[in-house]
């Protein structure tokens, strides 16, 4: 008979002993594929990465606490100024609400627009093909190409969609588009959903492809309606492809940069800035590299959470 | 399994090694190899909208030095006045690099004054030939550091063949410019094209306005303002010139919607007779005669006041070369930097609507040359309004005030407060 006392110590060496067997398994692994010093294969990655984006960036963040201008060895720490300032100036409290406003009209747009285009792009049209590099070639120029483009688009007078307006009749139409104070942050969010819907597109025509036709074809049978098959059946299995979606247009579109820059300079009268454009004004045209990584900071943690977020979503989507 | 190991440490201490070398050497392969100023090289930085200039006396200075291999870089004036920064705080300039005289933004030589980045090149014969207010903008504490090649002005241009057409002309006196405007809009021209949609177009006119009412009277203005005796809300000539700019846009001296208006569009109006004049810094004017060739564009002087004993135009030299204090290819700088005083009609030659800094001897080769060459030698030439200003922000305070002029958004006394409040913010 096993006495109490000594059943723990029966019971011990059998579940220590498969942790024994697997970590001696382990090492004796390591010892012949010698992948205890694979890790040192990684080393100039890591050291890359460290020199180039973590060090940098913690700089980032310890000088967005000074006043320093990038040049000078004379430099002071100002506290929470740089971000108290961002907070209490009119131009970056309206930045700060324009690109919240472009991220979500961006993403809003993108991905209705993607979905509806990608859905008529499934179907069995004859051009279909066509059509799909057509949608997606927008995504593969520059955007600072792109902009311009439609700087020319958008010009008062003679640009193409104001002689458009008029050939449809509204004769007496010529919206000032990137020169309206109430007009510009839609007018540059109508580029951006231009540019990346074929983006979006790509994605969910992926998603749609992998969705099995016998699951529509039961629906169908059942008697679900076009609508009805959509919500029930297509939407749920293109989660991950929504969830992804939703996640890059947000981030592209707090990022926002070239599209401003290029068309507006953030005017009229610093109607159009985004945080992008503010940091870049401040740091390098402005002189003021504590002030402007001060907001880079905002910035980034405003992604990284709505990014911490969004992947949340993702894992709990079932995309893990 | 030893071997394997071996080889591991190795490769990865390699890789590190190789990652770590590649950094360290990387400036100095920018620089052209060399580390010694052995007179076979020499890197030169400069404005995009300036190459026409540098190249044509690079291309003259090579012929001359076949021994001098010359490498010249240029981008557009907000990605160089970014970059030219990264590189003098890096240690990564060229020898030779374009500054801006002054102060008022992050490239001119005042900024750059904190790290002994620029070479003094006060000995140099062609600093002595400078009028005299272009080398107080070129000088710190009577130390010069820029060989700037070239004087232009901020004026208003006009389509001859235009107003000729429409039977009008230029405003001589401030009384004259608001019934231009009008009689310009009876004969169905808008008076003057604006590139609103630019940030910084709207500054053209508006330094018209200011250099009469502000220096026309009282050039101590600048040093009255850093003193803190003055403000730009307070003085008469600001306040006077703000509202009289608001008074042209009411007039409709410029088109309706100027804010989506680039300067594509402007000057295409310009050049089909459709607006009678533009204001703009006189290099733009190439740009106006590369869509019209054939096209008579010329300076008229313009006065926001009628008293002829105030009359004043900013001109101003935009910049320059600059040596690098830290490079050392000093002397081989110092003779490209001599090569292009001692050539700076060549560089001049390139550059239509400007004339060279140094006008002793030069022939202006039109009516708008002659225009300019008058103004320095009648000594009317006001600096450019941001040279003097301690900040970038001021001048981005101004051209957004004047945007929120045009679209209703500010009024004269909102942009001079927008401006005083940039210029108390250290």
């Amino acid at each position: 008979m096993t006495s109490p006392a000594t059943a723990p110590a029966t019971d011990a060496p059998r579940t220590a002993a498969p942790r024994a067997d697997r970590g001696s398994s382990f090492r004796r692994n390591a010892q012949r594929t010698g992948s205890r010093y694979l890790w040192l294969f990684i080393l100039p990655a890591a050291a890359f990465y460290i020199f180039v984006v973590l060090i940098p960036s913690f700089q980032g963040v310890f000088f967005s606490f000074t006043n320093w201008n990038g040049l000078s060895a004379d430099w002071k720490f100002v506290g929470l100024d740089n971000f108290t300032r961002l907070f209490e100036d009119a131009v970056s409290v309206k930045a700060i609400g324009n690109t919240f406003l472009y991220a979500i009209l961006s993403t809003v747009f993108e991905n209705v627009l993607g979905l509806l285009v990608a859905l008529a792009l499934h179907s069995r049209i004859k051009s279909r093909n066509v059509l799909r590099v057509l949608f997606f070639m927008p995504v593969v120029l520059l955007s600072v190409v792109i902009a311009y483009l439609w700087q020319y688009l958008f010009q008062v007078n003679n640009g193409a969609i104001t002689q458009l307006l008029h050939a449809i009749g509204l004769t007496d139409a010529n919206p000032n588009w990137l020169g309206d104070p109430n007009l510009v942050v839609f007018s540059i969010s109508i580029i951006v959903i231009w540019q990346f819907t074929g983006y979006t597109m790509v994605i969910y025509l992926a998603g749609l492809q992998g969705i099995p036709p016998e699951q529509l074809e039961a629906a169908a049978i059942d008697g679900a309606g076009p609508f009805t098959r959509f919500w029930y059946v297509v939407r749920p299995l293109l989660a991950p492809a929504i969830t992804v979606n939703i996640m890059l247009s947000l981030i592209r579109g707090f990022m926002i940069f070239d599209q401003i820059w290029v068309t507006t300079g953030g005017g009229p009268a610093d109607t159009s800035h985004s945080l992008s454009t503010l940091v870049y004004r401040t740091a390098f045209q402005f002189g003021e590299l504590g002030r402007g990584t001060a907001i880079a900071v905002v910035l980034a943690l405003i992604v990284g959470i709505l990014g911490f977020i969004q992947y949340r979503g993702l894992l709990r989507g079932g995309a893990r | 399994m030893q071997w394997n190991r071996k080889l591991a440490i190795g490769g990865a201490t390699f890789a590190i090694a190789g990652l770590l070398l590649a950094g360290c050497t990387a400036p100095d392969a920018e620089n052209g190899g060399g580390a010694t100023d052995d007179g076979t090289f020499l890197k030169i930085d400069w404005l995009a909208n300036e190459k026409a200039g540098i190249d044509a006396v690079v291309a003259a200075f090579q012929e001359a030095n076949p021994d001098i291999q010359v490498v010249v870089t240029t981008a557009d004036t907000a990605q160089y006045q970014a970059s030219i920064r990264t590189q003098l705080g890096t240690g990564t300039a060229a020898d030779v690099f374009y500054v801006w005289p002054g102060d008022g933004n992050t490239a001119a030589i005042r900024q750059l004054d904190s790290g002994d980045f620029l070479t003094d090149l006060s000995d140099e014969s062609w600093v002595g030939q400078y009028p005299d207010f272009i080398r107080e903008l070129v000088s710190i504490d009577d130390k010069a550091y820029i060989m700037a090649p070239l004087a232009t002005a901020f004026t208003p241009v006009y389509n001859q063949a235009a107003l000729d057409a429409a039977g009008l002309t230029p405003p001589e006196a401030w009384s004259d410019v608001i019934p231009f405007c009008e009689a310009a809009s009876k004969a169905g021209k808008v008076a003057y094209a604006l590139a609103g949609n630019n940030l910084y177009a709207g500054q053209a006119p508006y330094y018209n306005l200011v250099a009469d009412l502000v220096y026309g009277t009282d050039t101590k203005f600048d040093q009255q303002l850093l003193d803190g005796k003055t403000t730009f809300t307070e003085n008469k000539g600001y306040v006077e010139a703000t509202e009289k700019y608001q008074e042209m846009m009411d007039a409709g001296c410029f088109q309706p919607n100027a804010t989506g208006t680039p300067y594509d569009e402007s000057n295409r109006m310009l050049a089909a007779g459709e607006a009678l004049g533009q204001f703009l810094i006189g290099t733009r004017i190439a740009a106006l005669q590369a869509i019209a060739p054939d096209g008579d564009f010329r300076i008229y002087p313009f006065h926001s006041d009628d008293d002829e004993a105030t009359n004043a135009v900013t001109l101003s030299t935009q910049g320059g070369a600059a040596v690098y204090a830290k490079t050392p290819r000093q002397e081989t700088a110092k003779k490209f930097v001599s090569f292009l005083a001692d050539n700076i009609e060549l560089y001049q030659a390139a550059m239509p609507g400007t004339i060279p800094t140094i006008t002793e001897g030069y022939t202006p080769a039109n009516a708008n040359e002659q225009f300019l060459v008058d103004t320095i030698q009648q000594g009317h030439a006001v600096h450019f309004l941001n040279q003097m200003w301690p900040n970038a922000r001021i001048e981005s305070a101004m051209v957004n005030g004047i945007q929120g002029l045009l679209v209703g958004s500010a009024s004269p006394s909102d942009m001079l407060a927008s401006m005083q409040k940039e210029f108390d913010t250290e």
